[in-house]
């Protein structure tokens, strides 16, 4: 239980769920607007010594959790090279037989690093934030129906036995014969092969709690009373505060020293 | 005709939403090769497999908001077991459910084919909405735009609506459709 | 208190069919005991438990007619969340009848719903911990707690909703014979010390029986068959001639009993069951070990061993070890650099097993059951020392070749099923047979009528009875052509009518040569059908020989494993008939009793 070793909770940890979403929110539509890559970039560093630091979590652990992403990020900067490449449309800077413009270039990149900071964002939210307190959050400050919060709360509570089934299904599979990694054709069609009986499987749980949530009296008033609950606090506040403010200061500054454009720099013509 | 949520219903799209996003998950990695090569074109073309998390609790269900909720539970799903994409998945399937549920509420939530062929290619219009701001298409020029929304179409009319078809068949034969809309066909 | 629930003209159809699931069924139970509900399956006992808590028909929809009286007042129109405070239900399966992640969380859901003050929920959550034994589990999730402490979850919510009445579908079907002890001791502690009523569906009758106060038995077509206190009730099933063929389980020994008095009566046998049928009384039913004895020493007994271990003989075969084992052991990676070395699961394990043999492994949770087969099985790799099958050293052995060797059907049969019908399932397992269409067709249907599925030719697995996915499952293994078959809990949520018949199937499979292994820890199951036992404890093999040498001698209390039912029995008629023989098996107890009265030559000496 290395998990519970921290002497105290971590400062994110302990913010209102629906709060931190907003702020994560926030940065996707901030991040989303600008085409240099200088803001994104800013906001990705932000976040992550926001999170190292009052997250809980070491720069080593997250750097490992980022890869992924960082791969998906470069891999779509490659990708949209390319087919803003076979356009031939500018003759600024030259890779390989490829022509770009140089405010092409500059959107393309600021694309992968925005990518980069929507993932990282949603990591930290991901990494801080307890589902359970999550669902309570949404239920109790964003007037979710109860039966959907708690349905999605039960969902959340079988993924470790879906993820045993999965495994349990494809040996069961492979036993049978049925070759999962061989040849590329297996491996398109392996997901869908778990699909049918697992998706059965889970109707016929879902029936069987739904029928235990209707025995437990659920329905039984309109209003009804929390055991635990989220609540908004100051401090909740205070932190939306100055993440607004961070990014306000943010887009200012960058402004200032021309590194902030609103919108795609080739809507405005500068193609 | 009675259009409220039933626990039942709820709870069964819940954990059905859940599963597709474990499938979701392990697709990811079990195509990451092939989607690291043929970036955004991959996303095309598998467009219509990502649908069904909107589509599919729609169709078994034929009532109001279950598109959403369904699709909502499955990203959240694939955020919590690591997906590379983020927040994004939420936004995409929020818009896609967003599609689905406009054209079933004019086909007033009586499915025919038509209206699964429609609601693919309203949401597929309705995430494209994301991609231009997010993704920067809108740095793409007209005609790669136009071929990749072809390519997205095509895939949500046909893959999209086989899946779903066949799906809530398999599900009805395995007995777990009892007490669910019928189908009016 | 007769009339504390009683059910009046209740008849239904579920929305989509057409038959009903009763006709006019009229029964009552009785307050501040345990009533048992028995039947047939397929008969609606679960639904009947579905009907009182009403969510038949608000939640399961469908036609009802008739009423429901709890303590006078009718409860056949009301909701189920406004019976909840009431009324608790355990369903069958411990996994899914819960919705949220921690038990505090899940023991507050329910008051959450009756909108109790939150300051007062701390006290009773603490009050049915306590109750059932669950203290100190508070701050754990739901998921981490076994199949026991999940069922004893389960109640522990229906006791924080202050519910008077407890009823429960087969809530030890799932679990094992140490969790099910706790379960029964607990509903009895619930009936005497908290003045609660339990209305129980149940199969595993053999610990239950002294302390179930009343009883209903339902018919095949949806009416009573047989209602009264249970004493009356367990006598009629035993001792009356119109009950001799009745599907519905009794404990292991009346089972004996009814077989042995109804097979071939004598005058003394019939006076002896118009004597038991004579007396009528409320409250539980007690053998009558006295009076039987008397019986049975009327007759001349047989000469014979007083201790009757087994009557099969042991197929010592010269045949080579199929399967070997040497110093195997296998140690968990540690999770990271600060948990150590890991855990040792197994601990220099040797075993060999032969072609064609039976062999049982047993053992209590964690002892190693479970690694061994992922090991066996190619799940976990790096294991050290040597496993040979046939010669060849495991990890050697291409993973398709051993798995056309090995068959391993699951504790849950839907997880190898692959496509949506019967016979295309058992077609699927012929992919590879170089046979022509028409003759997998013949071997299909031949395999459909040995199994017993012909009534389910088209349908899909999923719709199956338990008893016939499992039946579904070993017949793919078979024409796959596995000459070995591993079982993982074969008995798990099933009944023992469709247990005794596929361990009569894998039988008739045993004498083809195939070999067997069935891991469990259900001892009947090992005592009656398996050549060998090894059992594990703690990562090590305790025994490795014929499960009746075990039996014969002291049980070491550690490994945590009874003797069967029979052999209890013989135990109490040797107080009142001390030259009786212990049994290890029911037969045997069986072809005892018959020739005793005379009825055959006892078979062995």
């Amino acid at each position: 239980m290395d998990k519970n070793a921290y002497v105290r909770t971590p400062y994110l940890s302990t913010l209102n769920p629906v709060v931190k979403l907003l702020c994560v929110v926030l940065v996707t539509v901030v991040v989303s607007v600008t085409s240099v890559p200088a803001l994104p970039l800013c906001m990705v560093a932000a976040t992550f010594f926001l999170t190292v630091f009052c997250g809980g979590i070491s720069a080593a652990s997250l750097l490992k959790r980022m890869l992924p992403f960082l791969g998906v990020s470069l891999s779509f900067v490659v990708f949209m090279l390319l087919l803003k490449g076979l356009e031939q449309a500018g003759s600024d800077v030259q890779i390989l037989m490829f022509g770009y413009t140089r405010t092409a270039l500059q959107t393309i990149l600021a694309l992968g690093v925005r990518i980069l900071a929507i993932s990282l964002a949603t990591l930290s939210f991901v990494i801080t934030t307890n589902p359970n307190d999550l669902v309570l959050s949404l239920i109790l400050q964003l007037r979710v129906p109860v039966v959907h919060g708690y349905a999605a709360l039960a969902a959340y509570r079988f993924l470790p036995t879906l993820k045993d089934e999965a495994k349990g299904i494809r040996l069961a599979q492979e036993i049978r014969g049925i070759e999962w990694n061989k040849g590329l054709i297996n491996r398109m069609l392996s997901p869908f092969r778990l699909m049918m009986p697992m998706l059965t499987l889970a109707a016929r749980k879902g029936e069987r709690v739904a029928l235990a949530m209707d025995s437990r009296g659920l329905g039984a008033s309109r209003t009804r009373t929390f055991y635990r609950r989220t609540t908004i606090t100051r401090r909740d506040i205070t932190f939306l505060i100055l993440v607004v403010a961070f990014c306000i200061l943010l887009i200012l500054v960058l402004a200032r020293f021309g590194l902030f454009v609103y919108g795609s720099a080739l809507e405005a013509g500068a193609v | 005709m009675e259009n409220k949520w039933k626990t039942r219903e709820v709870v069964i799209i819940a954990i059905v939403a859940a599963v597709i996003g474990v499938i979701y998950t392990i697709m990811d990695y079990a195509y990451m090769p092939l989607s690291a090569l043929l970036g955004p074109v991959f996303m095309e073309l598998t467009f219509g497999i990502y649908l069904l998390s909107a589509a599919l609790p729609a169709f078994i269900v034929r009532k109001p908001g279950f598109a959403l909720f369904g699709a909502l539970v499955t990203a959240a799903v694939n955020i919590l077991l690591g997906s590379t994409y983020g927040i994004q998945v939420v936004l995409a399937g929020a818009l896609q459910a967003a599609g689905i549920e406009l054209v079933y509420a004019i086909f007033k939530y009586k499915p025919n084919l038509l209206c699964l062929v429609f609601s693919g290619i309203v949401a597929g219009i309705f995430v494209f909405a994301r991609d231009y701001f997010v993704f920067g298409y809108s740095t793409l020029s007209l005609g790669v735009v136009l071929g990749m929304l072809a390519v997205r179409f095509v895939s949500a009319a046909v893959i999209g609506v086989l899946l779903v078809k066949v799906i809530r068949a398999g599900l009805k034969k395995a007995g777990v459709m009892k007490n669910f809309k019928p189908i009016e066909e | 208190m007769t009339q504390y629930l009683s059910l009046q003209d209740i008849s239904f159809v579920y929305n989509e069919e057409t038959n009903p699931v009763w006709q006019e069924l009229s029964c009552s139970f009785a307050g501040h005991t345990i009533n048992l509900l028995l039947g047939p399956s397929g008969c609606g006992k679960s639904s009947l438990l579905h009907l009182i808590a009403g969510l038949i028909p608000h939640s399961l929809e469908g036609k009802l007619t008739g009423d429901i009286q709890l303590n006078g007042e009718s409860i056949i129109r009301t909701e189920p969340c406004a019976l909840a405070n009431r009324i608790g239900l355990v369903f069958q399966d411990p996994d899914t009848q819960f919705c949220t992640f921690y038990v505090e969380d899940e023991l507050a859901f329910g008051m959450e719903n009756l909108c109790v003050e939150p300051e007062a929920m701390d006290a009773r959550i603490d009050h049915a911990l306590a109750l059932v034994g669950l203290q100190g589990l508070r701050k754990r999730t739901v998921s981490s707690l076994s199949g026991g402490q999940k069922q004893k979850l389960a109640i522990a919510c229906a006791l924080t909703m202050d519910a008077e009445l407890l009823l429960m579908d087969e809530p030890t079907a799932m679990l094992d014979a140490t969790s099910r002890k706790e379960i029964i001791e607990l509903l009895i502690r619930l009936v005497h010390e908290e003045r609660k009523t339990i209305l129980l569906v149940e199969h595993n009758l053999d610990e239950l029986l002294p302390h179930v106060g009343h009883v209903v038995v339902l018919d095949r077509t949806g009416g009573v068959a047989l209602q009264g206190s249970a004493h009356d009730v367990f006598s009629r099933l035993a001792f009356d001639p119109e009950f001799a063929r009745s599907p519905v389980y009794l404990p292991e020994p009346l089972l004996i009993l009814r077989d042995w008095l109804h097979r071939a009566p004598d005058d003394r046998m019939r006076a002896f069951c118009q004597n038991q049928l004579s007396v009528k009384q409320d409250g539980a039913y007690t053998l009558p070990y006295g009076a039987l004895a008397a019986l049975i020493a009327s007759y001349e007994a047989p000469v014979t061993d007083s201790v009757q271990l087994s009557s099969f003989t042991q197929s010592e075969t010269s045949a080579p070890a199929y399967l070997e084992a040497r110093n195997l052991s296998f140690c968990y990676p540690a999770k990271n650099k600060y948990s150590g070395s890991g855990i040792e699961v197994l601990k220099s394990v040797d075993f060999s097993i032969r072609a064609g043999e039976w062999i049982a492994i047993a053992g209590a949770n964690g002892a190693g059951k479970t690694t061994l087969l992922n090991i066996l099985f190619r799940v976990l790799n790096g294991y050290v020392g040597c496993i040979r099958i046939s010669g060849a050293e495991l990890s050697a052995i291409p993973v398709q070749t051993l798995y056309s060797q090995m068959g391993l059907l699951f504790q849950n049969p839907e997880w190898q099923f692959v496509t949506n019908c019967v016979t295309d399932e058992l077609l699927f397992s012929l992919k590879r047979s170089t046979m022509s269409e028409s003759e997998k067709r013949e071997a299909v249907d031949r395999l459909i009528e040995q199994f017993h599925l012909e009534n389910s030719r088209n349908r899909s697995p999923f719709l199956l009875s338990q008893g016939e996915k499992r039946r579904l499952s070993v017949a793919c293994m078979l024409l796959t052509g596995q000459r070995t078959l591993v079982l993982d809990e074969p008995t798990y949520g099933q009944d023992s009518e469709n247990t005794r018949e596929l361990m009569s199937l894998l039988q008739s499979l045993r004498s083809e040569g195939v070999t067997i292994v069935i891991v469990t820890h259900d001892m009947r199951l090992v005592s009656q059908y398996a050549d060998r036992l090894l059992l594990l404890s703690e990562g090590v093999i305790v025994f490795d020989g014929a499960p009746a040498t075990m039996f014969g001698s002291v049980l070491n209390p550690e490994w945590r494993v009874e003797h069967p039912p029979v052999w209890r029995f013989s135990q109490e008629m040797r107080a009142y008939l001390p030259a009786f023989p212990m049994f290890l098996m029911t037969e045997n107890c069986i072809s005892y009793l018959n020739s005793c009265s005379g009825r055959e030559a006892l078979s062995n000496g």
